[in-house]
């Protein structure tokens, strides 16, 4: 077993902390015993106890209460085909992408900065540049025109908006 | 006899014939792909399930659940690669079959037989769901807050990752769900001082973060996000001698049906579970069992109406008590109520000929399956041939244009980024991701009744198990909460023997 599921229940049990004492901050309702905080304290208490649980079950896996006949054993993807390296360059700017898209909105516009980000991103994952392009391009305007003639979602114009798009 | 005609003029609508249609065609291309599941595709339906009437979005999300369970047979069979999660359970038996030359048999009766297990675990509904309403009317907060318990505690026991990680991911959901101004005092909390989370974390963006943003993780981490399928073979014919199979088999088809119903009624577990469960039981149950895993049909058919049911069946508490069976179900009682329609007993009084043609799609859809399954096999070579960076970057638009459609917000954009990361990092660990759901969906429910039960009881937690209904279901909340307990002081106690989970064979 890696260290994801320890790092993950400690994680866990330290957010359970941090919201147990984020909740006793919570107003109490005078004349009434449950308040708004009462729920998230028990949460918070499910998280601590938990993620402890689970950080330290790590060395003896724990199993399922139920074990059904065959579960876990689904079948190997990866016997035929080989398995290629991660594609980090394609992961982060996925990131990037999705962050610079949320901050320049409405400024690119919405066919623009969507087809920069999926080209790049298609040719990251070893698409060709005009492959790549032609298809972003394509699918971008087709969504653009859905959304904003038949579903109305007010999408940003940005940059192209003298093209009266 | 007026709620009928009245349901059947609902569906007669071109606006429902036109979505159906569309929403099946998208079932069957999103389930028939491995990597991207039934959930997967509800929650990109979602957005636009925002557009349309409650009846067309709730009909779009049965007709596209039903094909892609059905159409995830298909890689399994010809790739061994399942195409939704329900189908991974006999996945290496309908290779098999492919291998031994019987790849049309294999997909012909599972089609068949989801086709009966489909409407079986309709019929179910349709018979069910109004005689429980009448039973629900008489329940009061006491009740449902069991009811939350138990669809709660349901799928925490029944994650495959064991119960421990089950719960940490319902603690999660509920977490999420306490985000926003508390509904009965009106104090924001854990909003740190965000305007955008007043009014809590928006749901659609969250989901399709968890399934649909964490797919794509996935498959660029462990590189398969380039990976081409092997061609497979041409199926034809996959009607022939269907019929005598299945009547060979028809104790299969009806345990599988019977079982996978009541499973999927079961709030917590759904079609993928009822798979496992109906494989084990037809090759306990079978005279042949040694022929189990070398290419035989009798496990096929039984799992394949089983998960088929269980969809259905799924909808039985959704639709009567508002308390979702499993993820799709969870979803689809988040887009009612964001169409202001509370699902729930009063709903078959109110909206009774809604219901009905509810009913009736899902006789529509399951029925339906037989061409439409048939047309997808044909395609299968095509479909299995969709480049995979074109399809991820399409899904990645879709997942992107979706989130912010549904408040006209660039907030939830982050917030289907920061769910992507998530959900991919959870499971990483070992954390099931659908507890999660039900946790933001019967969250409010279960604080709400709660507080409503103690504003009533004036606090006094006894009155929990006063009324005779809600004690009942209080005494069942909490021996299944002893099952953990007693499983882990059995395991303590036979530590030296090499302990053993319960096992159902």
């Amino acid at each position: 077993m890696s260290k994801a599921p320890f790092l993950a229940g400690a994680i866990l049990s330290l957010l359970g902390a941090g919201v147990i004492a984020e909740a006793m901050r919570l107003p109490t309702i005078p004349g009434q015993t449950y308040g708004p905080g009462f729920f998230p304290v028990l949460i918070g208490a499910g998280l601590l106890v938990f993620g402890a649980i689970y950080a330290l079950s790590v060395r003896r896996p724990m199993q399922a209460v139920i074990l059904l006949e065959g579960e876990g054993t689904a079948p190997d993807e990866a016997e035929e085909t080989v398995p290629e390296r991660p594609f980090y360059g394609a992961l982060a700017w996925l990131v990037t992408g999705l962050v610079a898209t949320i901050f320049l909105w409405e400024t690119a516009g919405f066919v623009l900065l969507m087809s920069v980000v999926l080209t790049v991103f298609m040719i990251l994952l070893g698409v060709r540049f005009w492959h790549a392009g032609l298809v972003s391009i394509a699918s971008t305007i087709i969504v653009y025109a859905l959304f904003i003639k038949i579903l109305m979602v007010p999408l940003p114009a940005g940059l192209l908006a003298p093209l009266g798009l | 006899m007026q709620t009928l005609l009245e349901a059947f003029r609902l569906i007669a609508d071109p606006q429902v014939i036109v979505t159906v249609l569309l929403a099946s065609i998208f079932g069957l291309f999103v389930g028939a792909i491995p990597g991207l599941t039934a959930t997967m595709a509800t929650a990109l339906l979602v957005p636009m399930t925002f557009f349309m009437d409650p009846l067309s979005s709730i009909a779009a999300i049965v007709a596209c659940t039903a094909m892609a369970i059905t159409a995830g047979d298909i890689p399994g069979c010809l790739l061994r690669i399942p195409g939704t999660p329900a189908s991974a359970a006999y996945t290496d038996e309908t290779f098999m079959m492919t291998k031994k030359g019987l790849g049309a048999q294999a997909l012909g009766s599972s089609l068949v037989s989801s086709v009966i297990g489909g409407l079986f675990g309709a019929i179910v509904l349709m018979v069910a769901a109004p005689s429980l309403a009448r039973v629900a009317l008489n329940f009061s907060s006491f009740e449902y807050f069991w009811l939350a318990c138990i669809g709660l505690s349901c799928a925490a026991l029944v994650s495959s990752t064991g119960f421990v990680a089950g719960l940490l991911s319902l603690f999660i959901g509920l977490l999420i769900a306490t985000v926003g101004m508390d509904v009965i005092s009106g104090s924001p909390r854990f909003t740190f001082g965000s305007v955008q989370l007043m009014g809590g974390v928006s749901f659609v963006p969250a989901m399709i973060g968890m399934f649909a943003i964490s797919e794509i993780l996935y498959s660029l981490l462990n590189g398969t996000a380039r990976q081409r399928f092997a061609k497979p073979q041409k199926i034809t014919g996959i009607f022939h001698g269907i019929l005598p199979l299945i009547s060979k088999y028809r104790t299969n088809v009806a345990r599988g049906s019977v079982i996978g119903t009541i499973i999927g009624i079961l709030p917590g577990a759904g079609g993928d579970i009822a798979a496992w469960i109906t494989y084990a039981t037809a090759r306990r149950f079978s005279k042949e069992s040694q022929k189990f895993g070398t290419g035989h049909p009798e496990g096929v058919i039984e799992a394949g109406a089983a998960n088929n049911a269980g969809l259905s069946g799924a909808w039985v508490p959704a639709l009567v008590f508002g308390v979702p069976g499993d993820a799709v179900t969870a979803i689809a009682v988040g887009v009612l109520f964001m169409k202001g329609i509370n699902p729930g007993p009063r709903l078959f009084e109110t909206q009774g000929a809604m219901l009905y043609a509810v009913f009736m799609i899902f006789l529509i859809a399951n029925i339906a399956l037989l061409p439409f399954g048939w047309l997808a096999i044909r395609a299968a070579s095509k479909i299995l041939s969709v480049p995979r960076p074109q399809l991820m970057a399409v899904i990645l638009l879709f997942c992107i244009v979706g989130s912010f459609a549904i408040n006209n917000t660039i907030f939830d954009i982050g917030v289907m980024l920061v769910f992507g990361i998530l959900a991919f990092a959870l499971s990483e660990a070992g954390i099931p991701i659908a507890p999660i759901i039900l946790g933001i969906v019967l969250g409010p429910l279960l604080e709400q009744n709660f507080l409503t039960s103690m504003t009533i009881a004036d606090g006094n937690l006894l009155a929990f198990f006063e009324r005779p209904i809600a004690g009942v279901l209080g005494i069942f909340v909490l021996l299944l909460w002893s099952i953990p307990l007693v499983s882990a002081i059995m395991q303590v106690s036979r530590h030296v023997s090499h302990a053993r989970p319960m096992k159902l064979t």
